[in-house]
C-alpha cells in the first residue's frame, strides 16, 4: 500500500478484515467509515488501534458496534493522528474480540439486514418459548412503529444484544417484519461527502501537521456548518479560513491549487 | 503568454457562480478573453462606462480596488487592485478584472482561483521579463473628447466637487 487513500465498500470487505489488514501492514492514518445513518473513525498508530469515535461515543466500543455494519462505505487516509487516544488495549485483543462478535453480526444480519427494520407481533400462532427478563423487556417494545435500532435505545442496551433477541423472537415465530422505519427513510440531508474533509485534512497536515483535523474541524464549527451535511458552496469559504493557518507563501498557493482540484471534482 | 491570460479567464469563470470574466485595460478594451462571443450578460459598452465610472472616483480622489455592484439579477465585480500587466497594441499596459456573477457567487473561491491563477502567471520567464506598463490613468478616459454631451456636464460638475 502507498499514500493513495484505500477505500471500498464494506458489503465487499468486512470491518473486521479491513481492520486486520492495516494492523498486519503497520499503517498510520485514519480509517472513516460512512454508513445510512451516520459515521465512524478508527485511528491506527503504525497498525495499533489507538481511538475510535462517532457523533456520540468513543472508545474501544465504538468497534463493536460498527461491527454490524454491511452497508456502508469506507476509506483510509495515512498520516492523520489523533491528540487524545482512548484505547490502550492490544490491537490482537481487540480484533479477536471483533471477530468473536462478527459471527454473531452474521447471524443477526440474515434477519436484520438494517438497523432501520421495524418488527410487529405476528398474529398466527407461535412455537413455544421461554424468555428472560431481558427478551421480555425487547419484546414489550416491538409496537410496528419503532426500528430495532430505536429499541435497542429504549432499553438502553448493547445492539448485538437487543438484535439477537430479535432473532430468537423472529425464529420462534413470535415477531415478523412491519418494514422500514418511516424517519429514517426521510431523503438524507445533501451536502458535501465527508470523505472529503478527509481529504482536506490529510493536504492540510502536509502544511500545519498533525493538528490539521481539529483545525478543519473547528473551521467548519467557526462557519455555523456541520461537516455531515456541509454545502457544497461553502466549501471555498472553509478553505478561505484553513488558508489563514498557512504562513508560507508557496505552500500557500499549492494548497489552494490542490483545493480548487478538489473542489472542481466533486 | 497568451495561453496563461486566457487561463487565468478560464480558472475564474469555473468558479461557483461566475458567469463570464474579462480583462480590461485602462481605455476599456477587453483584452482577454481573445474571442468574446457571448455579450449577452455585459455589453462592450459597458466597459467602457466602467472605465469612466473608475475615472471618477480616480478624479475625486479615491482609487478604487474593488467594486461591487448589484447587476440584473448578479453580481459585478470590478477587481483593480491584480497589479496584472499585459502586452497590448500600445506596449505594456495594466489590466482590471470585471466579474459577471450569479447571487451565488462565492467571493472566497474567487479569491483562491485568482491567487492560484496569478501566482503561476507572474512565475512565468515571459512575464518576468515584460516592462513596465505605459502610465495610462482611468482619469484619461474622461477627456471632452471621449464623452458625450451629457457625461461632459456631469463630469464637469464631478471635477468642480473634487476641486471644493
Amino acid at each position: 500500500m502507498n499514500n493513495e487513500t484505500l477505500r471500498g465498500n464494506l458489503s465487499q470487505l468486512k470491518l473486521v478484515d479491513i481492520l486486520r489488514i492495516l494492523n498486519h501492514n503497520k499503517r498510520t492514518g485514519k480509517l472513516s467509515l460512512q454508513f445510512r445513518n451516520g459515521s465512524a473513525d478508527i485511528y491506527f498508530l503504525n497498525g495499533d488501534i489507538i481511538h475510535a469515535k462517532t457523533n456520540d461515543m468513543f472508545g474501544e466500543n465504538v468497534i463493536y458496534e460498527v461491527l454490524g455494519i454491511r452497508e456502508g462505505t469506507f476509506a483510509f487516509f495515512p498520516n492523520i493522528s489523533v491528540k487524545n487516544p482512548t484505547i490502550n488495549r492490544p490491537t490482537s485483543e481487540i480484533i479477536d474480540k471483533a471477530e468473536f462478535i462478527d459471527e454473531d453480526w452474521e447471524e443477526v444480519s440474515k434477519v436484520i439486514p438494517d438497523f432501520n427494520l421495524v418488527f410487529k407481533m405476528t398474529s398466527g400462532s407461535p412455537k413455544e418459548i421461554s424468555l428472560n427478563a431481558m427478551e421480555w423487556n425487547v419484546l414489550r417494545h416491538i409496537n410496528g412503529k419503532d426500528s430495532v435500532k430505536d429499541i435497542a435505545e429504549k432499553v438502553e442496551l448493547n445492539l448485538l444484544d437487543v438484535c439477537k433477541v430479535f432473532v430468537k423472537l423472529y425464529n420462534a415465530g413470535l415477531i415478523e417484519v412491519a418494514g422500514e422505519s418511516i424517519e429514517e427513510q426521510a431523503p438524507a440531508v445533501s451536502g458535501v461527502d465527508p470523505y472529503v474533509f478527509a481529504r482536506i485534512s490529510q493536504r492540510l497536515a502536509e502544511v500545519v501537521g498533525p493538528l490539521a483535523e481539529i483545525i478543519v474541524d473547528d473551521a467548519i464549527k467557526d462557519l455555523g456548518e456541520d461537516k455531515f451535511a456541509f454545502p457544497k458552496e461553502k466549501l471555498p469559504d472553509l478553505v478561505d479560513l484553513l488558508s489563514k493557518e498557512i504562513n508560507d507563501p508557496q505552500k500557500l498557493i499549492d494548497f489552494q491549487k490542490d483545493m480548487l482540484n478538489l473542489i472542481k471534482n466533486i | 503568454m497568451d495561453k496563461l491570460y486566457e487561463n487565468l479567464i478560464k480558472e475564474v469563470n469555473e468558479v461557483i457562480g461566475v458567469v463570464s470574466s474579462y480583462l480590461i485595460s485602462s481605455r476599456g478594451e477587453i483584452i482577454y478573453p481573445k474571442s468574446v462571443s457571448d455579450f449577452s450578460y455585459l455589453t462592450k459598452e459597458s466597459f467602457v462606462y466602467i472605465v469612466k465610472a473608475l475615472g471618477i472616483f480616480d478624479l475625486i480622489g479615491e482609487n478604487v480596488l474593488e467594486l461591487e455592484a448589484d447587476f440584473h439579477d448578479g453580481k459585478l465585480y470590478i477587481i483593480n487592485n491584480l497589479g496584472l500587466k499585459v502586452p497590448t497594441s500600445l506596449g505594456v499596459e495594466k489590466v482590471f478584472l470585471v466579474v459577471v456573477g450569479g447571487v451565488n457567487l462565492s467571493k472566497s473561491h474567487l479569491k483562491m482561483a485568482l491567487n492560484v491563477s496569478i501566482a503561476n502567471l507572474v512565475s512565468n520567464k515571459k512575464y518576468k521579463k515584460m516592462g513596465d506598463p505605459i502610465p495610462i490613468s482611468f482619469s484619461s478616459n474622461l477627456s471632452p473628447g471621449k464623452l458625450s454631451g451629457d457625461e461632459v456636464e456631469y463630469v464637469k460638475r464631478i471635477r468642480e466637487l473634487a476641486q471644493k
